[in-house]
């Protein structure tokens, strides 16, 4: 534990670097510790808040614009790839496309607080080609209001967290190791709920043969269309007689469909 | 969305298995207008 102190107190800044570079690429790492630590660094006199603060933005803005030349390149599928490893698949591409889609680039101000958009508006920013400049410019304000309310409170409340320090050393490596399991858990957790809800989804999906085949055959099927207005726009194609609703209208509006009625639901 | 709507008592949601991209490939019908929920 000693080891890891000294090495943050030489190399703080390089460690914070590559801790938010990681997670904003989308490494499950929590970096909130490291900007903590950044802070408590900065009123140690190892290195100053403006430093610490351009270290976590500049971090942040480089993986943020790799996901928008990304989206630049790959266009919707890579929203898909996003969707597939992320932690939290719920908070999928639909709602944070349409919370992104009503506030415009204003999002990426406060996108690094709100999941599912952090990592969705980058590269959505490349699929609908906002310009770089202007990306640029309010993807790194959004990481400067992100990084420096983490930092200031490491400055503030340096005292508290050296006493936390001081606290944790005084276990050695054992402290090092329970918060290492600590994360394990947590990610493993958090796959382990993402292959309960994929392998649940795989159990009620239904294949386009079987679709097509219900229909023909005059089965009660109600069909939903819950492609983004985005998605909507650059394909205006659409399954004969499905019906087309938001996915927030569609659960505020659940109790109101028939008992028994069988719904099939369709994004891109 | 399929599971909070299995969630709020809607028992019989089934996604379609590669979205409307398998359906197009699959060579089934499509449509241009959509019927929208007011």
């Amino acid at each position: 534990m000693h080891e890891v102190t000294r090495l943050f107190q030489t190399h703080g800044l390089v460690i914070l670097f590559l801790a938010v570079w990681l997670e904003n690429m989308g490494v499950p790492l929590p970096s909130f510790p490291f900007l903590l630590g950044a802070g408590l660094l900065a009123h140690s006199g190892h290195s100053s808040l403006l430093s610490a603060v351009l270290t976590a933005a500049a971090a942040a803005l480089i993986a943020d614009t790799v996901w928008y030349y990304l989206g630049r390149a790959v266009g919707r599928r890579i929203l898909a790839w996003i969707c597939f490893i992320s932690l939290n698949p719920e908070s999928c591409v639909n709602k944070t496309e349409s919370a992104f889609l009503r506030h415009g680039l204003r999002s990426l101000l406060v996108a690094k607080y709100v999941p599912g958009l952090n990592t969705i508006a980058p590269p959505l920013c490349g699929l609908l080609h906002v310009p770089i400049a202007r990306f640029l410019f309010y993807d790194f304000a959004g990481c400067i209001f992100w990084a420096t309310p983490f930092i200031v409170a490491g400055f503030l409340f340096s005292k508290q967290l050296e006493a936390l320090v001081g606290y944790l050393e005084r276990f050695g490596n054992f402290a090092l190791l329970v918060i290492a399991l600590l994360v394990v858990a947590f990610i493993g957790y958090k796959l382990h709920e993402r292959r309960k809800f994929y392998r649940h989804l795989r159990s009620v999906r239904i294949k386009p043969e079987e679709l097509h085949q219900r229909m023909q055959s005059g089965e009660p099927v109600t069909v939903v269309d819950l492609r983004s207005p985005l998605a909507y726009s650059t394909d205006r194609f659409s399954i004969p007689g499905s019906v087309r609703i938001s996915p927030e209208e569609l659960e505020r509006r659940a109790s109101e469909l028939p008992i028994g009625s069988e719904l099939v639901l369709y994004c891109t | 969305m399929a599971r909070r709507l299995m969630d709020s008592g809607v028992l019989h949601v089934r996604p379609l298995l590669g979205g409307l991209d398998a359906w197009i490939e699959g060579g089934f019908p499509v449509e241009e207008k959509l019927v929208e929920i007011p």
